[in-house]
């Protein structure tokens, strides 16, 4: 819509202003001019001008608009944020959050307002030169920007006919059909899913893909949405921030730490450079980056050597008193003991019989608990019991593997890889394992290293010696609320659900980059392998350890997802995928680094124009809705998803039926791929027909009422949101009082983790994890090559979520307005650099230019840039990820192995903080 | 003459931007705003917005008001630079998408918050803070006072001060006398324009947009004579909250808990316990009252963690999110 049509404030577009100013131009117009200046003779004035007054407050009203919405902004935000929406002749004018949620209890601060600077913009953005508005058709070379403007009728067709071309052959595997991160609430995610879901086609496991999985937390407690509600920081003693920034990247619910802070509770931040919440912390603790997992095995080893843990938790809740033969290090099971004895079995030495006892709760166990019914696990000793054949044979705990491996990290020994003087790690074990209630916020950013995974057990072992868990605190990472099950909407029939680490590794070629960047020699110094060693255990991953990779797509649908800017070595990456695709769709509401590499472009809604309600999120225990305002119209000819989705299949039914093909056999998972039909089966959920997203709304709404009560579109049209019930809670009850711990049930009720071993479990005796040492947690070098001298890595930006809103001009005008790197100024003198100056960053992966930012918080040895620039940002389109090698990390690669088997929580990561690069000024 | 005010509590700020963007998009996105912002957030120390405003002039001496200062220029602000979106991802234009102004690409050599996160300080001892800034509604405004035309009024019913957009002649005496330099010329219209302190918003029974939409929950509000309000007992009862530049004699409205900072380390890489952000520093910008606040504060946070009671820690915390906007009691909503 242009200025033009707008009425009221709006209506003086930059051409009028420019004019205004007359020839001289902006810049002079600010000098005042050199004329003696007219005064008053009408003496004070002590009210101001009716005028002045009715022009402010006419501008007030017009910014509350005609009618009013309600929306949120996490696109995959872990915010969850209630804003109201005002619409003006059809147009977003403002938003303003609700700050209505109540107090939960008098002691604890209440949630308002929550939101952001992205929030309060969104209402800019949404209008911006990126927006998509029309379907458009690629007519220059890939990525140069030309297109045309077709219908939905076309652009569908084209589509349909590829689809039923490519199914018709049984080509499942190479039609890939992806929502990415860009929606992950529910009913909107619905569509794309459902659509690939009734196809057979290919995605993702998501988490994985962008490299987002807590294999770590995974290994300890089974599952990986493990936390607790943002509540839960202000009661915290002692809080331990480590490589996570949350101050700018938990902005609406980062208020918690500092009141807890006031309140009296220690904050310790630990990361490579000097970060905003380094700034507001009791403590910062300087770490060399990517050497995390000394620090962590540092605490260990004065909590163990200076008896700080906790016996009675650690007997209990723990694999620690499970037994371990000395042979071969593999853990003493049943099936040892007893001729065809369960696998899954395990023991422990009971000091009061002196002998081994099946330790229950296990996954091969017949009696789901914790308890220890009268006996008392040993936790040290060396112990002899007979097995099966009746020989003697020597075991002892997994305690004394700790203690002896810990042994090796003395705080004097890993200050030369941490550069953390040892006095800091004593005081702080010391305080940490004193205190009534610690918590670990685990940053995303650590399993983004190679070693990330251990630095993670090595944190959930610092937890579970000092016994916090339950209310007493623990690891905060991923809490998800819980608002229904959507399975009959997104997941009617099987699709071909892959890995995502592996998908995109295989997709995009990235061993190139891989082999080209990491050096033999020290991978095996710091591993124990070489490059072919562990491309071997790559494909094993796939061939034997059951992480599914399908094929290369031919035809790729993406659905908000940023695949072309996020992937590791981005050119090379982006080069090799698109190599292989005959058809490229991309579904998204704006022009990102991915839409415009596209064959055909479909435009979709923004969060204010869509319905929906989200939930997922686990820091704030509210639903906040997606309600448009009444009087809103969408710009162009954007649509829903689900909309999109439905004039999708109803064109493949169309085109399947004109070429007589029906219903085509998968047998791969014995169903029938039903082209015929697949408009009916698309719009039709149970009984209910879906036509649009308000439909949908209802839909989510009524599988949800467990968990949101009596919610409905119309008391959400009066409130935004709605507070969630007991229910909702995962891990334990989400009390409507009280702040979220997860493992409650686990910690009071004595109910088994979700594991092998049943408990919270530090030992893997998976084939991979022996061959490396870490079957217990234990501490590596980061393996970045040292031929270039600077590591890198780029953590979150408070000014987008990903890429989301980082093209957006309100938002850059309030940074450097261009990408910039963040460079100590020593490091910046010595080659010749001052600040503003453009920077090349390169190693033999590729290069980037940014402009330099002078920066004391940061390290010598260190240069990073914020993550997730769009690519269009940069010269040649040369991204931030253009310099990261791809590199997968064995420990990701253990399957088949109870609870470490392939699935939504047990997947790789994408390891982007690895590599190493040098600069130059340009 | 009563007086609203804000107390800002620079311990609780995330540096976020949420109250700039939100006094943007009430305020400062149209209409020869563009390049304004009636709020913003520096990063201290650094050259703050705009740029070395601190260096430029103004407020008064020997009971004089100064308006010798310059009048900062565009670039001191920092230009409203556009992007070449549509152009590069569109229309086949080529090249990536860069700041442009007035139709050409512009390289950006400057910003409102061009210096963010940098601060001052060595590696590891590095420190910086935020400093959100809008006008101060001073009781002795400087602004008002160099007015040749009696265009700026400070209101008796609740002390914002406004410029009377009947009466500005855009002379900008009043940019040159503000030394916050929170006066901004309008160019679209000739005028002066500033921080109105949201006074639309509320005549309608709602806080300032940049306090009420304060994740940080940071910012109390409300009037000075009001002895249950916070900033009553904030700046007057527990003395914790301390006037910008009080050397600049305006007698500014708008009030700081000043920053605490993690400790620094020695040669050795120990724990010292000298906080990062030098007390001098904080004196220069805060006055002779730094030292008291500064002990006050930490005593009450000591006193609180030991398991007493605080009722100031317990303000700072603010429990109850509309407890922060004292006026809205007297607006009986």
């Amino acid at each position: 819509m242009s200025d033009k049509k707008q009425n009221g404030f709006w209506r003086m577009d930059r051409r009028t202003f420019l004019k205004n100013m007359g020839a001289a131009g902006i810049a002079a117009a600010f000098v005042p001019g050199c004329f003696r200046p007219e005064e008053d003779k009408t003496g004070p004035v002590e009210q101001v001008s009716n005028e002045t007054l009715s022009l402010y407050r006419s501008e007030f009203s017009f910014t509350r608009g005609d009618s009013s919405g309600y929306s949120l902004h996490c696109v995959n935000c872990k915010g969850n944020c209630a804003w109201q929406t005002f619409e003006k002749s059809g147009r977003i004018v403002r938003e303003e959050q609700v700050a209505g949620y109540p107090q939960i209890s008098p002691g604890i601060p209440d949630a308002n307002p929550r939101g952001c600077n992205k929030g309060a913009l969104h209402s800019q953005s949404l209008y911006d030169g990126d927006r998509l508005l029309y379907p458009m058709k690629r007519t220059g070379a890939r990525g140069e920007g030309k297109w045309k403007r077709i219908s939905w009728d076309e652009a569908t067709r084209e589509i349909a006919e590829k689809i039923v071309d490519m199914l018709s052959r049984g080509e499942f595997d190479n039609l890939m059909v992806y929502a990415g991160t860009g929606i992950l609430s529910p009913a909107r995610r619905a569509a794309a899913l459902r659509l690939g879901s009734l196809l057979g086609a290919t995605r993702f496991n998501v988490a994985s893909a962008v490299g987002d999985m807590f294999p770590g937390a995974t290994i300890t407690y089974g599952i990986s949405t493990v936390g607790c509600s943002s509540e839960a920081w202000y009661e915290a003693d002692y809080l331990l921030i480590w490589g996570m920034n949350p101050t700018v990247t938990r902005i609406p619910d980062a208020h918690y730490i500092w009141e807890g802070k006031y309140r009296g509770s220690r904050v310790v931040t630990l990361s490579p450079d000097y970060n905003p919440t380094a700034r507001q912390s009791s403590l910062w603790i300087p770490i060399k980056p990517g050497a995390d997992s000394f620090f962590g095995m540092s605490v260990i080893n004065v909590i163990i050597r200076e008896g700080l843990y906790d016996a009675e938790f650690v007997r209990e809740q723990t694999d620690l008193p499970f037994l371990v033969k000395l042979s071969d290090g593999k853990l003493l099971r049943k099936s040892d003991m007893l001729r065809g004895g369960d696998e899954q079995i395990f023991y422990f030495f009971d000091e009061k019989t002196s002998r081994p006892v099946e330790a229950r709760g296990s996954m091969g166990s017949k009696e789901p608990t914790l308890r220890l019914g009268g006996t008392r696990p040993a936790l040290e000793g060396v112990f002899r019991v007979r097995n099966s054949v009746g020989e003697e044979i020597e075991v002892t705990t997994v305690f004394e593997m700790i203690k002896k491996e810990s042994a090796k990290f003395p705080p004097e020994h890993t200050r030369k890889y941490t550069g953390i003087h040892p006095d800091i790690v004593y005081s702080e074990a010391r305080r940490f394992a004193a205190a009534r209630t610690a918590i670990i916020m685990l940053g995303y950013r650590i399993h983004k290293y190679f070693w990330g995974t251990l630095t993670c057990r090595t944190a959930t072992l610092m937890l579970a010696l000092t016994g916090h868990a339950g209310r007493r605190g623990g690891l905060d990472i991923d809490n998800e609320w819980e608002l229904g099950n959507f399975s009959a909407l997104s997941s009617p029939k099987p699709a071909r659900f892959g890995s995502g680490f592996l998908g995109e590794w295989m997709d995009g070629r990235m061993w190139r980059s891989f082999l080209s960047h990491y050096d033999d020699r020290e991978l095996k110094d710091r591993t124990g392998l070489d490059k072919k060693e562990l491309m071997a255990l790559i494909d094993a991953g796939m061939k034997k350890e059951g992480f599914p990779y399908f094929d290369r797509p031919r035809l790729l649908i993406l659905f908000h997802d940023n695949k072309f800017e996020r992937n590791n070595a981005q050119k090379q990456t982006q080069k090799a995928v698109l190599d292989s695709v005959e058809l490229y769709v991309n579904v998204n509401y704006r022009m990102d680094s991915s839409a415009v590499l596209a064959d055909i472009v479909l435009p979709s809604l923004t969060n204010y124009e869509a319905w929906e309600l989200r939930a997922d999120p686990g820091y704030a225990r509210f639903a906040n809705a997606m309600i448009p305002p009444d009087g809103l119209k969408p710009p162009g000819e954007a649509k829903s998803e689900w909309e999109i989705a439905l004039l999708l299949t109803e064109k493949i039914q169309e085109v399947a039926k004109k070429r007589g093909v029906s219903k085509v056999p998968d047998p791969e998972y014995n169903v029938t791929r039903d082209l015929d039909t697949i408009h009916e089966d698309f719009i039709t959920v149970g009984d209910k027909i879906i036509n649009n997203g308000k439909d949908l709304l209802e839909w989510v709404l009524e599988a949800s009422k467990a968990n949101t009560g009596d919610a409905d579109i119309d008391s959400l049209r009066e409130s935004g949101f709605v507070q969630l019930k007991t229910s909702a809670g995962q891990t334990s009850p989400l009390y409507p009082d009280k702040p979220f711990y997860p493992f409650e049930p686990q910690v009071y009720l004595k109910r088994p983790y979700f594991t092998l071993s049943g408990r919270q479990q530090f030992y893997v005796d998976h084939a991979i994890y022996l061959r490396l040492g870490c079957a217990v947690p234990t501490a590596r070098r980061p393996v970045r090559p040292g031929r270039y001298p600077l590591a890198y890595y780029n953590p979150h930006t408070r000014y987008g979520i990903h890429t989301t809103w980082r093209a957006g001009k309100y938002h850059l005008r309030l940074q450097r307005g261009v990408p910039c790197a963040y460079i100590n100024p020593e490091t910046a003198r010595k080659r010749g650099i001052r600040d503003g100056d453009n920077i090349r960053i390169f190693n033999d992966v590729g290069e980037m230019y940014l402009m330099a930012k002078l920066h004391p918080g940061t390290p010598q040895d260190v240069v990073w840039t914020e993550h997730a620039w769009e690519n269009f940002q940069f010269r040649d389109s040369k991204g931030f990820n253009n310099v990261v090698a791809g590199i997968i990390t064995p420990l990701e690669l253990a399957g088949n192995y109870g609870h470490m088997s392939f699935n939504p929580f047990w997947d790789g990561n994408q390891i982007m903080s690895e590599a190493s690069v040098d600069i130059e000024r340009v | 003459m009563r007086q609203l005010a804000m107390v800002i509590d620079l311990n609780k700020c995330l540096g976020c931007q949420t109250c700039t963007a939100a006094c943007k998009t009430q305020w400062t996105n149209r209409n020869g705003r563009e390049y304004m912002y009636w709020n913003n957030v520096e990063t201290r120390p650094g050259r703050g917005y705009p740029a070395d405003w601190e260096r430029r002039g103004g407020g008064f001496r020997d009971g004089e008001v100064r308006t010798d200062g310059a009048v900062p220029s565009l670039e001191d602000y920092g230009v409203p630079w556009d992007y070449n979106l549509k152009d590069v991802l569109f229309r086949g234009g080529g090249g990536h998408v860069t700041p442009h102004y007035r139709g050409k690409e512009a390289r950006p050599a400057g910003g409102p918050n061009w210096d963010e996160d940098e601060g001052g300080g060595i590696f590891p001892n590095s420190y910086h803070f935020y400093l959100p800034r809008i006008c101060n509604h001073c009781s002795r405004p400087a602004c008002l006072a160099a007015c040749p035309r009696k265009a700026i009024v400070k209101r008796e019913e609740d002390g914002i001060v406004l410029v009377d957009r009947k009466k500005c002649r855009g002379y900008r005496y009043c940019v040159r006398a503000c030394p916050y330099k929170k006066v901004y010329f309008n160019p679209s219209v000739n005028q002066s324009e500033k921080c109105i302190f949201c006074f639309p918003r509320l005549e309608n029974g709602r806080p300032q947009a940049c306090a009420v939409q304060c994740v940080g929950r940071i910012r109390h509000t409300g009037y000075m004579d009001d002895e249950e309000s916070h900033v009553y007992r904030l700046v007057r009862q527990w003395k914790v909250a301390l006037p910008l530049r009080p050397d600049f004699g305006t007698q500014p409205n708008v009030f700081y808990i000043p920053p605490l900072s993690p400790p620094k380390f020695d040669e050795e890489g120990r724990v010292t316990g000298e906080p990062r952000i030098p007390v001098e520093y904080l004196r220069r910008l805060f006055g002779p009252g730094l030292d008291d606040a500064m002990n006050t504060l930490v005593a009450e946070m000591q006193k609180r963690a030991a398991g007493g009671k605080s009722e100031l820690i317990d303000m700072l915390i603010a429990y109850v999110h509309k407890d922060m906007f004292a006026f809205m009691r007297d607006k009986g909503s």
